[in-house]
């Protein structure tokens, strides 16, 4: 950000946290808005074929990603610069074995429950939207991780990492949502 | 950590290409690439390499982020990602405009030029098709064509009312009315213009596969089966509702947090209250018209089943889907324009803005109820059904918030000393053309009525009123407002005055005749009509080509006075809000220094404080 | 002081003049064409009733407009009267406008929509079947047994009361025929109904309002997918639809079709 000497101006934290609630209430709308076009179209029917147990491991595996992550953000806090590369990593690790399992996930079911069914396509729609949302938070904590480590992240950025790992938590917890409407109910 | 160097522009000026080319040249990359991954998997699928649709919706997708990125967020923003050195792209001169630019002020200016731009296209598409509706059979254009002109022409427009006005001033001067020296954030907002050239630029090559024919609504099955530009359309909204998005976030985030000492929410000027509420209805529904879009390709391009009833799909969904969002965007379109229109009544009435908190209680109430009322639109979709009462209630009530906007209109004119500059005549005009549109859209909102008017060219004159009568007239009242503050020049008085009668008038003799020829049986979106209506269909294509006529007085008066018109001074209008208090047009951080308001917008008593100070060289 | 009052009084005024040729240009123009069916009685009464209502509305704003614009303009800016708020002409205007929402809600909104309502739940004396097609209609009288693919006229007796029931092979269509006033979108997969009684003989040669036009936007076709409806007597009714239920012989040979493959059921009769 540059300094511009001039007008009042909030600090760079509390502006961009805002920003990032912001852009979290919308995406939230978003996820809000697949969800209801999942119970207009099926009403509370779930495909039987659905993995149960393949969904309770992708949740584990997202619930420690929603550890690792808060780790990462207090080391951030604490000035821990090692730690915190740590934790981003083993985040990032989590969130990609998470993709990976997807991928399982959606082979397995195209054979199943293939996208020409009304199941079939929400199914995808909102998975494949979830995952997309992982994939973007993927690339927030990677960026994250090589500023860090080419020491572009100052005192003053601690900020960056809570804000990404805020984005990441955010994902993380849609996944509950989708979890439970897509494999519970 | 963004640093002004000139590295940028050298580089810049060593390759000759203004960085918009260059973007161009990456999107293409980005498309090909897009399609070669698309190919491969396929492929390696064993499916056939080749399929044009999945290939384009890929190949857009990874041309947007390739254009951003060549247009200069790579060297603004990109970099840093990766932990390097990033540089602000700042060239002088007409190439600033050119290139992924940080200023809101130029940002600004890009939009305006941007969608004035395309608002004269898809002006130019609905002389045509006032040619071919001049008398009934074939006149230029046959059915196909027509009705692929006119979905263009909807879609074109409906994206120039809900960007114009809040992408030109909400960015230039909302910043400055609030005292800031900029947007929270500059880069999203660069990325917000940004994200509209590959957009634009796809629906307007979208003639070249066949155009899609389904209006702007894009009702499926018809947009599952039809052309492939209805894809194009699909993406274009998706695109174009990202960059909504992310220019909401920044308004809602320079409103909230960075406003200058003393500049209560009691004081806030009415079109920052308009460009907030705006926000908020773009943050919250804009994606849901992404989501219904998206779904209709998926159908198409492999084979879902969202909307097909033969795999068991529902085709009204969409239009709940699609509505959830459409409603509001009309909001979207008009707000900003009646917050110009509020702006311009106390200034040049030389008096405050009337009941300024009921004012705002309004724009708020319309806000609120517009995420309530979506299924006015669907109301023969299964005439009878229960729910259709409940819309109806939710709908006649937005009458109420709406209300309060022209009780603050009438209000301030009235005992006012009524300046009649340009901008007030629009403004005025507004108030009139608003008044006709509000109350046939009542007729809409009544179950019964609305049994024969949906559908119908009442229908197409009521929006017309709303969105053109208001959203666009607001649009030309803020450039003739804003214009001595944006370019630091004056317009042609004489000029502007032509426009002005001839918009007014050819805007009134083209729309009224078609409340009649709707309820006289001419549905809407048709190429042709029953023999009997072709006098009126005849008039109102006249009309229409003389309204057609203003916009070119216009232009020659924008270009011109751009160029040559003598200067204007920080404050021809004697206005009081920040904007007029810094000189035209503003340097380059807005203010020689900080500004704190201390006093009201609107009070133009002649001993009265001026609203705000500003503390030149002071340190806070 | 009485500077005011007469700007109030003149406005006043102004608004009653307006108001009243108000009344008098929407009685002159003829706004809605004939209506030839019981249940768009109810159409008419609401469109009719929210006119008369809305008058009023519209010359107070066009009232206070005209008289400011006349009485208060300047040529060199000049400070205007400070007024703020007028708490009492504020809440009124509020008050009324809401009372006035509320009214048109409960009438003519309610009350027309329970009785459209209700005469929907009557025993229809007709059954007709409608399948909107890209571009055309199908119609099928199930009772007789009569299935017609892309008549070129649709025929109906006056003064029964008929059930639709519309549907679509393809893409979303919709039922209107302006002279009967109601609309019912026709989509695929689903079955949606209208009912409507004829009121009274007529043809769509003598009102082209006596059509079935389609009403959504279908694609290409969709401004010519319309087909003369001819209204006659229930008698003359019965006779065509026995002699056309012989012509089907039990075959499903249907005598209605024009054999064309493309263009539809519309405007044959035209150059
Ligand atoms: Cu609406
Ligand atoms: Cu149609």
């Amino acid at each position: 950000m540059t300094v511009h000497g001039a007008a009042h101006h909030p600090p760079y934290a509390e502006l961009h946290r805002f920003g990032l609630r912001l852009f979290i209430a919308s995406e939230a709308f978003l996820f809000g808005v697949l969800f209801a076009a999942r119970f207009y179209l099926l009403g509370f029917e779930r495909a039987e074929a659905v993995n149960v147990t393949l969904g309770v491991v992708l949740t584990i595996i997202l619930l420690t990603a929603t550890w690792s992550s808060h780790r990462a953000a207090a080391a951030a806090r604490a000035g821990d610069r090692g730690a915190m590369q740590g934790q981003l990593l083993l985040t990032m690790a989590l969130g990609v074995l998470f993709l990976a399992l997807v991928v399982v996930e959606w082979s397995a079911g195209f054979r199943e429950f293939p996208i020409s069914t009304p199941y079939g396509s929400i199914f995808y729609l909102i998975t494949g939207t979830h995952s997309l949302h992982l994939l973007i938070g993927l690339f927030v904590l990677a960026s994250l991780f090589l500023q860090a480590r080419r020491g572009r992240l100052g005192e003053g950025d601690v900020w960056k990492v809570e804000g990404g790992v805020a984005y990441w938590q955010f994902v993380d917890v849609v996944w509950l949502f989708v979890f439970t409407i897509l494999y519970v109910l | 950590m963004a640093t002004a160097t000139p590295q940028v522009e050298r580089r810049l000026g060593a390759s000759g290409l203004p960085f918009a080319a260059r973007g161009l040249l990456w999107g293409l990359g980005g498309f090909v690439l897009g399609a070669a991954v698309v190919a491969i998997i396929r492929a390696l699928a064993g499916v056939g390499a080749w399929r044009a649709d999945q290939a384009i919706v890929v190949g857009f997708l990874f041309s947007v982020p390739a254009f951003v990125l060549g247009v200069g967020a790579w060297e603004t923003w990109g970099r840093g990602w990766f932990g390097l050195e990033t540089y602000e792209y700042d060239p002088p001169g007409w190439r600033r405009y050119f290139g992924f630019n940080l200023d809101h002020k130029v940002i600004g200016v890009q939009y305006l030029v941007t969608f004035l731009t395309v608002f004269i296209l898809a002006g130019a598409v609905a002389m045509l098709m006032r040619t071919e509706l001049m008398d009934p059979g074939r006149t230029v254009l046959g059915p196909a064509s027509f009705t692929r002109f006119m979905s263009l022409h909807g879609f074109l427009m409906v994206l120039v009312a809900v960007t114009a006005v809040p992408g030109a001033f909400g960015n230039y001067v909302m910043p400055i009315m609030v005292g800031a020296e900029d947007m929270a954030f500059p880069r999203l907002n660069a990325l917000s213009f940004w994200l509209w050239p590959p957009a634009i630029l796809l629906l307007l090559a979208s003639p070249l596969v066949g155009g899609w024919d389904t209006g702007w609504t894009g009702y499926p099955p018809l947009a599952s089966v039809n052309n492939l530009g209805q894809i194009f359309y699909a993406l274009a909204f998706v695109v174009g509702g990202l960059s909504s998005i992310v220019a909401s976030v920044n308004f809602l985030t320079t409103i909230v947090k960075m406003r200058a000492r003393g500049l209560t929410w009691g004081r806030l000027p009415i079109f920052v209250w308009a460009i907030l509420l705006t926000g908020v209805l773009s943050l919250f529904f804009t994606q849901s018209v992404a989501v219904a879009v998206t779904m209709v390709t998926l159908d198409r391009i492999v084979g879902a089943a969202f909307f097909e009833p033969l795999l068991g799909g529902a085709p009204v969904l969409y239009q709940h889907i699609f509505w959830f969002y459409s409603h509001p965007a009309v909001y979207v379109m008009v707000l900003p324009s009646l917050g110009v229109m509020l702006e311009i009544l106390p200034v040049f009435s030389r008096k405050p803005l009337f009941a300024y908190r009921w004012a705002v209680g309004g724009i708020i109430g319309i806000s609120v109820l517009s995420g309530v009322v979506w299924a006015h639109h669907m109301f023969t979709v299964s005439a009878l059904s229960n729910a259709n009462a409940g819309f109806m209630l939710s709908t006649e009530a937005i009458s109420v918030p709406t209300g309060l906007v022209f009780l603050s209109a009438v209000g301030t004119i009235w005992r006012g000393r009524l300046w009649m500059k340009v901008p007030m005549l629009f403004a005025l005009a507004m108030v009139f053309n608003f008044l006709i549109g509000g109350i046939t859209g009542v007729f809409l909102s009544d179950i019964p009525a609305d049994y024969q008017l949906q559908d119908t060219y009442w229908v197409v004159a009521h929006f017309h009123y709303t969105i053109v009568g208001a959203g666009i007239f607001g649009l030309f009242a803020g450039i003739y407002y804003w214009f001595p503050k944006i370019t630091g020049r004056m317009f042609d008085e004489r000029l502007a005055r032509v426009h002005f009668w001839m918009m007014f008038v050819g805007f009134n003799l083209t729309f009224l005749p078609m409340f009649w020829l709707g309820l006289n049986g001419m549905n809407r979106r048709i190429a042709d009509y029953q023999p009997e209506l072709a006098p009126v269909n005849l008039f109102v294509s006249l009309a229409g080509f003389f309204l057609g006529a203003s916009f070119l007085v216009f232009l020659w008066n924008f270009v011109v006075s751009w160029k040559k018109g003598p200067p204007a001074g920080p404050n021809p209008w004697g206005a009081r809000t920040l904007e007029w208090q810094t000189s035209s047009p503003p340097p380059k951080l807005n203010f020689e220094g900080i500004p704190e308001v201390v006093g009201d917008p609107y009070d133009f008593a002649p001993d009265a404080p001026r609203h705000a100070e500003i503390e030149v060289g002071g340190e806070r | 002081m009485s500077g005011r009052r007469r700007d109030l009084v003149v406005t006043g005024a102004l608004w009653v003049v307006l108001v009243i040729v108000g009344v008098l240009v929407v009685r002159s123009v003829d706004l809605l064409p004939a209506l030839r069916s019981e249940e768009g009685a109810e159409v008419d009464l609401a469109f009719n009733t929210l006119l008369l209502y809305s008058i009023p509305v519209f010359a107070f704003v066009l009232a206070v407009l005209l008289y400011s614009v006349v009485r208060w303009r300047v040529d060199e800016p000049e400070t205007g009267d400070q007024i703020r708020d007028v708490p009492a002409f504020s809440w009124g205007w509020f008050l009324v406008s809401t009372a006035l929402a509320g009214l048109i809600f409960v009438t003519p909104g309610l009350t027309g929509f329970f009785a459209l309502q209700s005469a929907a739940t009557e025993e229809p004396d007709l059954e007709v079947r409608l399948t909107g097609v890209q571009w055309h209609w199908d119609v099928e009288y199930p009772e007789a047994g009569v299935a017609l693919e892309a008549p070129q006229e649709i025929l109906l007796p006056a003064d029964r009361r008929v059930r639709f029931e519309l549907t679509s092979a393809d893409v979303i269509h919709a039922f209107w025929v302006p002279a009967f006033r109601l609309k019912q979108d026709a989509i695929p997969g689903e079955t949606t109904e209208l009912i409507v009684t004829p009121t009274e003989v007529s043809s769509y040669d003598a009102d082209p309002n006596v059509r079935l036009q389609c009403a959504e936007l279908c694609g290409t076709g969709h401004a010519r997918m319309y087909v003369p409806v001819r209204v006659v007597e229930p008698a003359e009714f019965e006779a065509w639809l026995t002699g056309a239920a012989m012509g089907m012989g039990g075959d499903g040979m249907d005598m209605g079709s024009d054999g064309m493959d493309m263009g539809g059921n519309a405007g044959h009769d035209e150059g």
